[in-house]
């Protein structure tokens, strides 16, 4: 092979764990280290880092500006500089809604999912890697464990991390010394959303991902089926807006925290359970479709 | 044909009691019923015979439609944790986990065996040296080739030393010079490290040089079980001859003797003598003939003739 000499060899005498609760965490760490994952990461992370380096340009400019506007002792408006002023004019308070809410980060949710959750599982079924795992003391449902908490901490750590983060570093770092007691109760809420929303996307793209062992034909499905659903809801939504079929939009996914960034009180009647039921059904779909493949899959698994 | 019985031998490695496997209409496996002893086995067969079927109930990836499967005395259907503790598997198809090195397939692999991680990390290093990939064990598993692919996954099969070892065509991919290597390797673990080895292989020469016991299926069903010379047609010495002479006086002097077998238009052939008797017999067969003996060598036992014989196949 390489020319190198045989070792000879050593039987193993150290421990074997029997652990069978934590026989998933070694699945889901590889998954996070192994060079294809952080292959995919670093463009993601590019993407979710965009609009906070945007943000910081942004108030940069606004602060030279500033400094402009004293000096000349204009006193001018920024609103007299067209549309350059209107975008300095650009609040905290709209960056939170555009960047924490549906403008942003609900795609960027669907993305993560498509490009790590989906492949997950089809690239296993590809290179039959089912053989490794499953000839181990593992079982089926190690197997899901695993994989779905190395989607879960992604796309968690990229909401509700950075939601957290974002919330720490403008409390301390921040202009607004009251923004901390002022903002604090939105915090529990928006990382339950967060954590809720993670949860249920990355079980979603795994139980896609079991439909064939083409990951990529399948991450370009999940996300067309999305923006399918995101077109339909947005033309549903001037034609018929009385009838609220709009939520078929899967930015009713992220309704509850929509409220809380806008400052809107929160949601009542159809929009209330809308949401949390998108959810559920999701979930539903993602179990059920999970389970018909574990049943057909019973040769080669655990 | 002799065929060892599964219940007789409780210290078999595995036991094999009346196991059938269907899918749907397909007979996979139909009342096999064998004990496997320790030391290298041969699991043999034609394609589709079983033999993979047979090795995926002991692992447990199939539920057998009826019989049972014991490794080491434990039930594979309710014990298949522990079972797959004692088991090192190496699959006959490519599997590889994308984005790893060969290093790190092989400390995960030990990991999911339950081995902690700086144990699995140790040893992977220990095996992927013995298995003979080096240095290049630090290289992304995509640009191996077949051959390295083959060194890691036997590194797969022994990281946590397991006592018993299913190889699943072991060979496959291998240059001539590798195939060497790792047939030693088996043979070593089999022979020096007091590993059961279940070899599933459709060459008959690997087999032959690393297994003294063989398991033969054919169409789902054993035909034959037990140490290679058992198998063979008949125990009666046989010899690799050559013998010129009158052509018809020739064949009626064997007649004569019991002596069976062909010769060839040169009088090359294999003839088999009538049992417990001496080589004298062929020089008086050749003396009444007129015939010339010019060679005589003993014949010995082939895998490739018991696997046959245990087909029923003259080839």
């Amino acid at each position: 092979m390489n020319g190198s000499a045989p070792h000879a060899y050593r039987s193993y005498t150290g421990p074997i764990r029997t652990r069978a609760w934590l026989a998933w965490w070694p699945i889901t760490r590889t998954e996070l280290t192994s060079g294809m994952y952080r292959w995919r990461l670093l463009p993601l992370y590019l993407l979710l880092l965009a609009p906070l380096l945007f943000r910081e340009a942004l108030l940069y400019a606004r602060f030279v500006v500033a400094e402009v506007q004293v000096n000349m002792k204009a006193g001018m408006a920024a609103g007299r500089m067209g549309s350059m002023g209107r975008l300095l004019q650009w609040d905290e308070r709209v960056f939170y809604s555009d960047y924490l809410d549906d403008r942003f980060l609900w795609l960027f949710l669907l993305l993560a999912a498509a490009v790590l959750g989906v492949p997950l599982v089809a690239r296993d079924l590809r290179t039959r890697a089912w053989e490794i795992y499953f000839a181990r003391a593992i079982g089926r449902l190690d197997y899901f464990v695993g994989k779905f908490a190395a989607v879960f901490l992604v796309l968690f750590a990229a909401t509700g991390g950075g939601v957290l983060a974002l919330y720490l570093t403008t409390s301390l770092l921040g202009p607004d010394p009251e923004f901390f007691a002022r903002h604090l109760g939105w915090l529990a809420p928006l990382l339950t959303h967060a954590a809720l929303l993670s949860a249920v996307l990355a079980l979603a793209a795994l139980a896609f991902g079991t439909l064939s062992e083409n990951g990529i034909v399948l991450a370009g499905a999940w996300l067309g089926l999305f923006f399918v659903a995101f077109c339909i809801g947005r033309v549903l939504r001037h034609v018929e807006p009385a009838a609220r079929l709009d939520w078929i939009d899967p930015r009713y996914l992220f309704l509850a925290s929509s409220s809380l960034l806008h400052g809107h009180p929160p949601p009542a009647g159809f929009a209330a359970w809308v949401g949390p039921a998108v959810l559920a059904a999701l979930s539903a779909a993602a179990v059920l479709v999970l389970g018909r493949f574990l049943r057909r899959q019973k040769e080669g698994l655990g | 044909m002799e065929v060892a019985q599964a219940t007789v031998d409780p210290t078999a490695p595995v036991a094999l009691s009346k196991l059938t496997v269907h899918y749907g209409p397909v007979r996979a496996l139909e009342g096999v019923d064998v004990a496997l002893p320790c030391g290298a086995v041969g699991l043999l067969g034609p394609n589709g015979a079983g033999k993979s079927t047979a090795l995926k109930a002991i692992l447990g990836f199939v539920r057998p439609t009826a019989g049972r499967v014991e490794v080491y005395g434990l039930d594979a259907a309710r014990h298949r944790r522990a079972v797959r503790r004692r088991i090192g598997y190496l699959p006959e198809r490519d599997t590889h986990l994308t984005g790893l090195t060969g290093f790190q397939a092989v400390a995960f692999a030990g990991e999911l065996s339950g081995l902690p991680r700086r144990e699995a990390r140790l040893r992977a290093h220990e095996v992927l040296q013995y298995a003979g990939l080096g240095e290049a064990r630090y290289r992304a598993m995509s640009g191996y080739s077949a051959g390295m692919r083959q060194r890691v996954k036997l590194a797969q099969a022994l990281v946590h030393d397991p006592p018993l070892l299913f190889l699943d065509e072991p060979t496959n991919g291998l240059d001539p010079e590798g195939r060497q290597e790792m047939l030693h390797l088996i043979r070593e673990l089999a022979r020096h490290h007091g590993k059961d080895v279940i070899l599933s292989t459709h060459i008959l020469h690997d087999a032959e040089s690393v297994v003294d016991w063989v398991a033969i299926l054919h169409a789902g069903r054993l035909v034959g079980a037990g140490p290679i010379r058992q198998l063979l047609p008949s125990p009666r010495p046989t010899y690799r001859v050559g013998l010129t002479g009158p052509t018809e006086a020739v064949r009626a002097a064997l007649a004569r003797h019991g002596i069976t077998g062909e010769l060839d238009a040169r009088g090359e052939g294999v003839l088999s003598l009538p049992e417990g008797s001496a080589e004298d017999r062929l020089f008086r067969a050749a003396a009444e003939a007129g015939a010339r003996l010019w060679r005589l060598k003993p014949h010995e036992p082939t895998l490739e003739a018991a696997f046959f014989h245990a087909l029923d196949v003259h080839p």
